[in-house]
């Protein structure tokens, strides 16, 4: 065939002549040579009409309104970039995206709520295992046992302020009865003392608890005849061991008090009121201070007051919400492209 | 080419702002050459269509992004990538990629071997008689280029862009152009040579 005889050159030089595409200079050249080279002119006119047979070929009509309609947008949602044809792609992609925004929102939102619960179930596991660490005391506490802190301890975790009420009122009573005593931790240390007689770790809450219970509870009707009866209860060797099995034994056989108690927990307000309140936590304090020296650590009540605070802010949570925002973000990105 | 007609310039405004109806205006006029080239690029009308249909989405879409005073070849540059990708997707053509096909000398035509069981699949006997035996022809020999060589003679040649305009839609460089475009010629002449006996006599090429 004469078509290889030709270069690629000029093959493109004549396809590119054909097109009135040449420069000037290389057209003229081309030119001159077409009158010299029957070869090329030959080619020329073969390429000519193999040229005018494609641009002979028909545009073809579309075999259906292409136009767009809104649910073909709706349905056929997406990032910009042209799809690999097959709508079920483009549908999936969509998919994925847009319910990967959902699917984290809804994680999210559960992350919330378990944050929320686990913050709940850290301040109640915690006060109840104090509780149960009374429950497990000794029995010496049992003859000890005072009417009086029987009857305020059993009234108190029958009232509306149980547990972790109880646990926050013990500590800001502990605050103010050190303001009011200028005397340093107090109540820490005979928390601390009666833990330690026992062998128990974090049991103080509930000692103050206890007698504080009663001050607290002075607020509301009941608690003013077991404050009195607390005060009178003072005289037993160790008044606190002894209301400290009773009122964990209490709490802790009571779910409801334990329910009462951290479902109050958020809306109570700890800070009991000054005037009733003082007198019997600050006979406690004394107590103790003349009770027990023995390692004093306030760490518990610490700790206490920090997990009865903590709930509201746990990593669950923060990541929780953080995944919500994010998520919500998404979508509305996904959204606004759309 | 950058012929504009000023209500086409409105009806891209308009779709701009995210006006569906000003856009179908547009679909209305582009959509036979949307579907011409991606039939004639694909050789296949259901994939053909999908390609349009999807291609003008995408182009709704990313309306806001259009530039400039070419609408026609911003519109045939995605609905050439998206003939691109569906070939990739299909592994119809291992010669799919418009860059790696350079260098690869004479030899691409013919070498179609893959072409062959889409030609038998798409090319039926009503659509050669309906289209005429020419047509025929010409269409089969298309069918036989490789894809990135097709591309360029349907752009240039069918649809009658300039080498810059074809340049832009596929893109590649002006030079890479003019190449793919002189070998796809050679080829479809060889091809045309080879069934001058179908054609009618004023189309018959000598073997001189």
């Amino acid at each position: 065939m004469s078509v290889n005889r030709l270069s690629p050159e000029d093959m493109m030089a004549l396809s590119a002549y054909l097109d009135g595409a040449l420069d000037p200079p290389e057209r003229s050249s081309l030119e001159r040579r077409l009158v010299t080279e029957p070869l090329l002119r030959a080619e020329l006119e073969s390429l000519r009409d193999t040229v005018n047979l494609v641009k002979s070929l028909p545009r073809l009509k579309a075999p259906r309104d292409f136009s767009l309609t809104p649910a073909m947008l709706a349905q056929m949602g997406g990032g910009g970039s042209v799809s690999h044809n097959p709508k079920i792609v483009r549908l999936a992609t969509f998919n994925r995206w847009q319910m990967a925004s959902v699917a984290t929102l809804a994680a999210s939102v559960l992350l919330v709520f378990i944050g929320l619960f686990a913050g709940f179930d850290d301040t109640t596991s915690r006060t109840t295992g104090s509780n149960e660490a009374h429950l497990s005391e000794p029995s010496s506490a049992d003859q000890a046992i005072d009417d009086g802190i029987m009857k305020a301890t059993v009234t108190s975790s029958n009232l509306p302020g149980a547990v972790s009420n109880e646990t926050t009122a013990a500590s800001s009573s502990a605050s103010e009865v050190n303001g009011i005593m200028g005397t340093p931790q107090p109540i820490d240390a005979q928390a601390v003392g009666g833990d330690a007689e026992e062998g128990s770790a974090p049991v103080p809450p509930s000692q103050p608890t206890a007698a504080l219970r009663a001050s607290e509870d002075n607020q509301d009707e009941a608690g003013g005849e077991a404050a009195m009866e607390t005060q009178e209860a003072q005289s037993p060797v160790n008044p606190p061991a002894a209301g400290m099995p009773e009122a964990g034994g209490e709490a802790g056989n009571n779910p409801t008090a334990d329910t009462m108690g951290y479902a109050a927990a958020p809306s109570s307000t700890p800070l009991p009121s000054p005037a009733p309140t003082n007198l019997p936590p600050t006979k406690v304090a004394e107590e103790a201070r003349e009770d027990d020296t023995a390692a004093p650590s306030d760490e518990p009540v610490v700790e206490q007051e920090t997990a009865a605070e903590a709930f509201e802010i746990t990593p669950l949570l923060v990541i929780g919400v953080f995944g919500v925002i994010a998520s919500i973000l998404a979508l509305a990105y996904t959204w606004r492209k759309r | 080419m950058t012929n504009f007609p000023n209500d086409e310039r409105i009806l891209i405004a308009t779709a701009q702002k995210g006006n569906l109806d000003a856009f179908n205006g547009l679909v209305v006029m582009y959509q036979d050459m949307a579907f011409s080239v991606a039939y004639r690029i694909l050789q296949d009308d259901g994939m053909a269509a999908d390609v349009t249909q999807n291609a003008l989405i995408a182009a709704y879409r990313k309306i806001d992004q259009f530039r400039g005073d070419n609408f026609k070849s911003w519109l045939m540059r995605i609905v050439t990538n998206a003939c691109y990708d569906e070939l990739r997707l299909k592994k119809r053509h291992p010669t799919a990629s418009l860059d790696d096909i350079e260098g690869e000398g004479d030899g691409l035509y013919f070498d179609a071997e893959d072409d062959a069981p889409l030609m038998a699949t798409i090319e039926g006997p009503e659509r050669v008689v309906e289209r005429g035996e020419l047509q025929a022809v010409i269409e089969n020999c298309l069918q036989q280029l490789s894809a990135s060589y097709r591309v360029i003679v349907v752009l240039a040649d069918v649809e009658g862009y300039s080498y810059e305009e074809a340049a832009n839609i596929s893109g590649i460089s002006l030079g890479t152009v003019k190449s793919r475009l002189s070998r796809a010629r050679s080829n479809l002449r060889d091809c045309l040579r080879k069934k001058s006996e179908l054609l009618p006599d004023q189309y018959r090429q000598d073997n001189s």
